[in-house]
């Protein structure tokens, strides 16, 4: 009795799965590739389970997307599919790529693609030191996994009640003034300006207006930002020194770390350090006055505080939302992101954008995996084997597919956007790029 | 064969020792053995960090104490804003919880009916077993919010907002961390006092009491001048806690590593920017974290010593 109906429950199940697969194939934009939940026994025998880590910029995105992957893939492979993938590890962007360099991650995730050169030093330069495969670029694929947008949340409690429909508009430059430390005060002229909207209206009995005064409270703006290295800050840095280029040209030094770029190391006496995003978004809200810039899911998922509308290069006063950040992304279509043969990335600022509606401050979060595990031995704690490299290969193919059922609908509800078409097909260009000892992982 | 010696005349219990040894030898060579791979393994940690410190101290010297910026990433890397903001916490920490201890050591003691004694202790000890990462978590939560809105806006009226009471009032704070700190280390300044205060000797306290001395006089000018010593030592104890605590002041402090320039500036000290920093440098930013490392390992040493030696000195019997 209980055998048949598993029986029947397994038939409807593979039924739904295949179903699924047929949506996601409609979904996707390349015919060549789609996801693949299916796993054999001899995947299930061969225990596998890389670790992956990285940027935190994407931890609520994965840390939603792996087990939803197990679930979809039990739903078409049964007890063959993987059922103990651990969770990402939201370690930071350079430890994600110092982490699949030394082989401890099998997917290494960070918000600046490997390699990448800021004014003519490389950011990795100490991490791709030695002659090996290991340390060279062109080992490793890098694969856009999500898109998302960074915000300025801010703490004014003195505006919550009059003036809810009204969240704080700032631009480029007064950002960089107040990461500067020029801009001290919340009732600064700069942000009154552009703030007309936030002003206490006296009226005579006539009802005509006597005087205006902006409201925006006289207490000191704090800036937080993060203390430690940062693919978050390279986003908020990357749209500073696009837009203030003048202001923020840094001769040396990496943008990873903000303090580097702010007054040459000098930052506000009273700015704020913190770890990660999620320390950012505590700091902001302990501290009356703060803003700090932290990854729209965290805005969106765990926080009550607003976030600013930004000025963009239209002139347009544009909320963070996904709308507008995939506005940002669609301005790009033009110039999409691309790996050489060296491994090196270029096009992957999204950053002050010119559509309409665009969101300026956005960026891709990159999936780092070697191209071929032969001969590696473990990779992420897992034997580097045929079984874990295609593992690998199917969830990121799963992560970058669109539709109901692909990874980009997990990273819908987590506060990012869904990867464009032409991004999803650089992806799956990349991951179709993977081998093992020399031969094309084969995937469904 | 055996390398124990043994004073010519042995004694019965000696003689058997001795006459067990042979068949003892695995034994004694497995004590030896983690005796000595522990050293070992003090050993290499140490040569570790000075290795991974070394490119930093051949490239920036004593620039590395000396400077006062911090920049990770590019440089200059400038210990001085970390080392004095690391002394100022400990202490800040130290004059809140040196006379609080103290008075909590006496008041076990002496003061509180013998049966609630060791309830007291314990509860006191308790707050040893709270993770440090809860008291920073605590910190960030609820004493951030009340020090912006109440401690400090009360200090700078109080004062007329002179030094050292003036700068912006954000809750994160060096104050901050050294009012989270002084109750971390207070359940080891009280746990030593009380043991040091313990062995006071009893004449001594009869004396002065029998001299005509009120309570108060006795406790204060006999009981603890006498046991002053290894009050030292719980204080340098409590101190070397302060020095080295990391999570629990990197998430109340600002980690903003600048000069203090008053109790209410943010800051950041050796072993938080230790922890904040490590997962991401690379390169000469390693390294010179890994020569912060080094310069906390020698302080923190130091002072742990210091207090061992006194301790000992003091709860030695007469």
């Amino acid at each position: 009795m209980k055998m048949t109906f598993t029986g029947k429950f397994g038939v409807a199940l593979t039924t739904l799965g295949l179903l699924s697969t047929l949506a996601v194939t409609a979904a996707g934009a390349s015919a060549t590739l789609n996801g693949d939940l299916t796993f054999t026994a001899a995947d299930a025998a061969s225990s596998i389970n890389p670790a992956m880590g990285g940027s935190s910029f994407d931890e609520p995105f994965f840390n939603q997307a792996i087990p939803t992957y197990m679930t979809e893939a039990s739903k078409v492979s049964g007890s063959n599919a993987p059922s103990a993938m651990s969770l990402y590890s939201p370690v930071g962007s350079t430890s994600g790529k110092k982490g699949v360099v030394a082989g401890t991650y099998a997917v290494g995730a960070s918000d600046v693609p490997l390699g990448t050169t800021v004014n003519g030093t490389s950011l990795d330069s100490s991490i791709l030191t030695g002659a090996d495969a290991a340390h060279k670029l062109g080992s490793y694929i890098q694969v856009p996994v999500v898109l998302g947008g960074v915000g300025l949340m801010y703490n004014l409690p003195s505006l919550n009640s009059k003036f809810k429909k009204y969240p704080v508009t700032l631009n480029s430059s007064i950002l960089a003034s107040v990461y500067d430390g020029k801009i001290t005060s919340w009732n600064d002229k700069a942000i009154c300006k552009i703030n007309p909207k936030i002003v206490n209206v006296k009226k005579n009995k006539k009802g005509k207006i006597t005087s205006s005064k902006c409201a925006l409270p006289n207490i000191p703006v704090v800036p937080v930002y993060r203390a430690d290295g940062s693919g978050t800050s390279f986003i908020f840095m990357d749209y500073l020194q696009k837009t203030q280029g003048a202001n923020f040209a840094t001769s040396s030094g990496t943008q990873i770390y903000p303090s580097t770029t702010f007054q040459q190391g000098q930052v506000p006496g009273n700015g704020l350090g913190a770890q990660k995003n999620a320390g950012v978004a505590a700091d902001v809200e302990q501290t009356v006055g703060a803003i700090g810039y932290v990854e729209y899911s965290y805005i969106l998922l765990q926080h009550t505080l607003p976030s600013a509308l930004i000025v963009n290069a239209h002139g347009q006063k544009v909320a963070l939302n996904s709308a507008s950040i995939a506005a940002d992304a669609a301005a790009f279509a033009a110039t999409p992101p691309s790996e050489d043969a060296n491994g090196v990335v270029s096009n992957f600022s999204i950053v002050n954008g010119t559509g309409a509606g665009d969101y300026p401050i956005a960026g891709y979060s990159w999936a780092i995996v070697r191209q071929d595990w032969n001969g590696l031995g473990t990779v992420g704690g897992a034997t580097a084997n045929l079984q874990s490299e295609t593992l690998v290969a199917k969830f990121l193919d799963w992560v970058v597919q669109g539709g109901k059922l692909g990874g980009q609908n997990v990273a819908k509800g987590q506060g990012y956007v869904p990867l464009p078409a032409y991004v999803v097909t650089v992806a799956q260009k990349q991951i179709a790029s993977m081998s093992y000892n020399a031969t094309k992982l084969v995937l469904n | 064969m055996n390398k124990l010696t043994l004073p010519a005349k042995r004694s019965d219990v000696a003689e058997r020792i001795h006459r067990s040894a042979t068949s003892d030898r695995p034994y004694t060579l497995l004590l030896r053995g983690t005796a000595l791979f522990f050293g070992a393994v003090i050993i290499l940690f140490v040569w570790s960090v000075v290795h991974t410190a070394w490119p930093a101290v051949t490239t920036f010297g004593y620039h590395l104490i000396t400077g006062s910026a911090w920049v990770s990433g590019s440089g200059p890397y400038g210990a001085l804003p970390l080392l004095t903001d690391t002394v100022l916490t400990t202490a800040i920490a130290l004059v809140i919880a040196v006379p609080v201890g103290l008075a909590a050591a006496l008041t076990l003691l002496f003061l509180i009916p013998r049966r609630l004694r060791s309830f007291a202790a314990s509860l006191i000890e308790l707050l040893a077993a709270v993770p440090s990462v809860v008291y920073g978590l605590w910190g960030l939560w609820y004493l951030t919010p009340w020090l912006s809105k109440t401690v400090q806006p009360f200090l700078a009226r109080l004062t007329g907002g002179s030094w050292p009471f003036n700068g912006a009032q954000e809750g994160f704070s060096v104050l901050l961390a050294g009012l989270v700190l002084s109750i971390m280390i207070l359940p080891t300044i009280v746990a030593i006092s009380r043991d040091v205060i313990g062995v006071v000797p009893r004449e001594l306290i009869e004396g002065g009491l029998s001299l005509g001395a009120t309570q108060s006089q006795v406790l204060l000018k006999v009981v603890l001048p006498a046991a002053r010593t290894g009050i030292f030592g719980a204080i340098a104890l409590g101190a070397g806690r302060a020095l080295g605590e990391t999570i629990a002041v990197a998430m109340v402090i600002g980690s903003n590593p600048q000069l203090p320039h008053s109790l209410f500036s943010t800051g950041a000290t050796l072993a938080s920017t230790i922890a904040t920093q490590f997962g991401e440098a690379t390169g000469t930013t390693g390294s010179a974290l890994a020569a912060l490392a080094l310069m906390l390992m020698v302080i923190t040493a130091s002072v742990n010593f210091g207090a061992r030696v006194l301790t000992k000195r003091a709860t030695a019997p007469l």
